[in-house]
């Protein structure tokens, strides 16, 4: 009898264990559909799961951000003609436009469109009811253009995002409620108000949220006008979790179909609507650009002229200078003391650059200190711009080379470790006694060693050696044979 | 024929020279004709004294460079005294290594000549001078001279010094 039943026990488990699979294979044919859903599929689920939307029709019960009212009735016809089904992040949706059955005033250039969006995730499917309002043109980046709210089908809000730029930032979730026709007391006065919200420009903050002001009108029903208080709000974080992020395909510059294009050289948006058609000569990254400038510049090359005319004094010569918005040179004529190596300036602004030059017996090539005095520019932010900003030594050997920043991170650590960690001392012994670089070796030597030191000590310096007259300079570097050869930029 | 063979032995020696001076990878590049320099050396003029002790220590480059290398050098310290007011004094730290930050003098000689090329702190001016230490032929004696060092400075800047710009100091 025991035996019999055990045996009624285990075949009851087995039942009710077949049962819950059964349950959990409902499901999987959603996931199924989820592949190749039809319409007729989705108009079933709608039929069974579509809540107040059953008859294609929703009364919105809470305000969107940036609405023009609340208990707002959206009836009309779902137009399964031009459904679009599409994936995001692995995700798979399918967009019904609604076409409103009276047409809706839109103002200005303020645009809404409505639509009923299924999400096949998991093994599930969900509908929302989608409203998207274009706000303003984007080409304005401080101004949100765009806000997007989603509905449960029984017309609760659920999420709001609003667009600014090329992003989109989801709404935290407290904002999203609005108290329904409450009493607000205005003044003296005592008023039945529906609030609605409406937003400012969107303003980051330095901790990476972003606040916006947020006004609240109200259509109210009290005989007063309506007024308008400003609020500022907290709208945290953005981020793409958008429960159906249709692509907003904008150019750099944020225009929708926007030609526009994003330049490496300058890290600027250039083209279509910016107004800027090329990279402005300040903006560019690339040294061998900044230095072609340079060697065109009928200034320049005669401050290096004359810097090599007096090679033959027994002190140092040199410029510094400061450049025009035309790229014009305003030049300061420093002077070194007689037999005494070296020229010592001081910084009363900041500068766009130096040159100087090596009279005989000196070095054929940059000095510890001369590097030194590029890098104390630096960390001391004397450099107008340190794109552009850039040291030359003319000297008595018939050498004529610049350094420019080329890898700015690189240099920042290198002229911190030199300046702020006091290493000057040991990077000269190396300099001199390890790399053996000195005023006794021939050009070349001293140019090989000094490049294969400026390599070595992850300096982010491009050096440049230029002709005679000053009018091309050829970016160098040591291969790994140590010989010298061209460095072009990348 | 002779002239070809004399052309590729001079490219070959100036190749090798040039390459023996760039440190490679993880390179300890050992210079015990440093020794030479080592010890405490001693100036007096009357009433001025300047007293000098140097030793040799094994280095490596500061933090940044691409690899490890390591090399000898001279540190030193010194104490410079003008009658008996002390114008700078690191020797009480001559017992420390030039990693401690105390040290004054930092040099190194090229082909283990005779001469000690480097630099110097002057304190009372603020700055690194450059300092050349030249031996006798018996050793016994090391003459020193100070110079600016070459190159761009910013800001104001002392172009003298607190130090004897020469002098002849002797072994102790």
């Amino acid at each position: 009898m025991k035996k019999l039943l055990h045996i009624f026990t285990l075949f009851t488990f087995s039942i009710i264990l077949w049962g819950c699979k059964k349950n959990t294979q409902d499901v999987v044919i959603a996931k199924e559909v989820q592949i190749n859903v039809s319409n007729q599929v989705l108009k079933n689920w709608l039929q069974i799961n579509g809540g107040n939307f059953k008859e294609g029709k929703i009364t919105i019960i809470n305000t969107t951000v940036g609405s023009k009212g609340i208990n707002d009735n959206k009836t009309g016809n779902l137009d399964w003609e031009h459904a679009v089904t599409y994936t995001f992040k692995g995700v798979s949706y399918t967009k019904i436009p609604f076409s409103l059955s009276v047409n809706q005033n839109d103002t200005g250039s303020v645009i809404t469109k409505f639509s009923l969006v299924f999400r096949f995730k998991k093994d599930t499917i969900e509908a929302r009811f989608k409203t998207f309002t274009k706000v303003a043109d984007v080409s304005d980046s401080s101004t949100i253009y765009a806000q997007e709210s989603y509905y449960s089908l029984n017309g609760e809000l659920l999420e709001a995002w609003i667009y600014k730029n090329k992003k989109a930032y989801k709404i935290n979730k407290k904002y999203l409620t609005v108290a329904n026709n409450s009493n607000k007391p205005i003044g003296s006065r005592t008023c039945k108000n529906i609030p609605y919200y409406t937003y400012g420009p969107l303003i980051a903050m330095s901790d990476g949220s972003f606040r916006v002001m947020r006004y609240t009108n109200y259509t109210t029903q009290c005989t007063e006008d309506a007024y308008v208080e400003p609020e500022e709000y907290d709208y945290g974080g953005g981020s793409y979790e958008n429960w159906d992020p249709t692509p907003i395909i904008t150019d750099c510059q944020g225009t929708p179909d926007g030609t526009a294009t994003w330049s490496n050289d300058c890290n600027t948006c250039i083209g279509g609507t910016t107004g800027i058609t090329s990279c402005p000569i300040d903006t560019i990254k690339n040294p061998c650009i900044q230095v072609d400038s340079l060697a065109t510049n009928s200034l320049y090359k005669a401050m290096l002229d004359d810097l090599k005319s007096k090679t033959s004094d027994i002190h140092e010569s040199g410029y510094v200078y400061k450049r025009n918005a035309d790229g014009s040179f305003v030049p300061t004529f420093i002077v070194g003391k007689d037999n005494a190596a070296g020229i010592d300036f001081e910084f009363k602004e900041k500068v766009d650059g130096f040159i100087h030059n090596h009279y005989t017996g000196l070095l054929s090539v940059f000095s510890p200190d001369d590097i030194y005095a590029m890098a104390v520019a630096y960390t001391s932010d004397k450099m107008v711009n340190p794109l552009t900003f850039s040291i030359g030594v003319v000297t008595a050997n018939g050498t004529q080379y610049l350094l420019m920043i080329d890898d700015f991170t690189k240099f920042q650590q290198y002229a911190n470790n030199i300046v702020t960690n006091s290493t000057l001392i040991l990077y000269s012994f190396i300099f001199g006694s390890v790399y053996g670089i000195s005023p006794t070796n021939s050009n070349d030597d001293n140019e090989k060693l000094f490049l294969q030191y400026l390599q070595t000590t992850n300096s982010g310096l491009k050096f440049f050696k230029g002709n005679n007259d000053f009018t091309q300079w050829q970016p160098k570097k040591a291969d790994d044979n140590g010989n010298v050869v061209n460095n072009p930029c990348q | 024929m002779k002239q070809s063979i004399i052309i590729i032995a001079i490219f070959t020696f100036s190749i090798i020279k040039i390459q023996a001076q760039t440190p490679k990878p993880g390179e300890y590049r050992i210079n015990n004709s440093l020794l030479k320099f080592e010890g405490s050396w001693i100036w007096f003029n009357g009433t001025d004294t300047l007293k000098l002790v140097l030793k040799k220590e094994k280095l490596h480059q500061p933090p940044g460079f691409a690899f490890n290398f390591y090399f000898d050098a001279i540190v030193g310290w010194y104490l410079y005294k003008k009658g008996n007011i002390i114008i700078e004094n690191s020797l009480s730290f001559a017992n420390t290594s030039y990693y401690d930050g105390h040290s004054s003098i930092l040099g190194g000689n090229k082909n283990g000549k005779e001469t000690l090329e480097g630099n110097i702190k002057d304190s009372k001016k603020n700055k690194f001078a450059a300092i050349t230490l030249t031996l006798n032929a018996s050793h016994t004696s090391l003459h020193w001279k100070l110079n600016n060092n070459e190159g761009v400075r910013i800001g104001k800047y002392d172009h003298g010094f607190s130090l004897p710009k020469t002098g002849i100091l002797a072994k102790e």
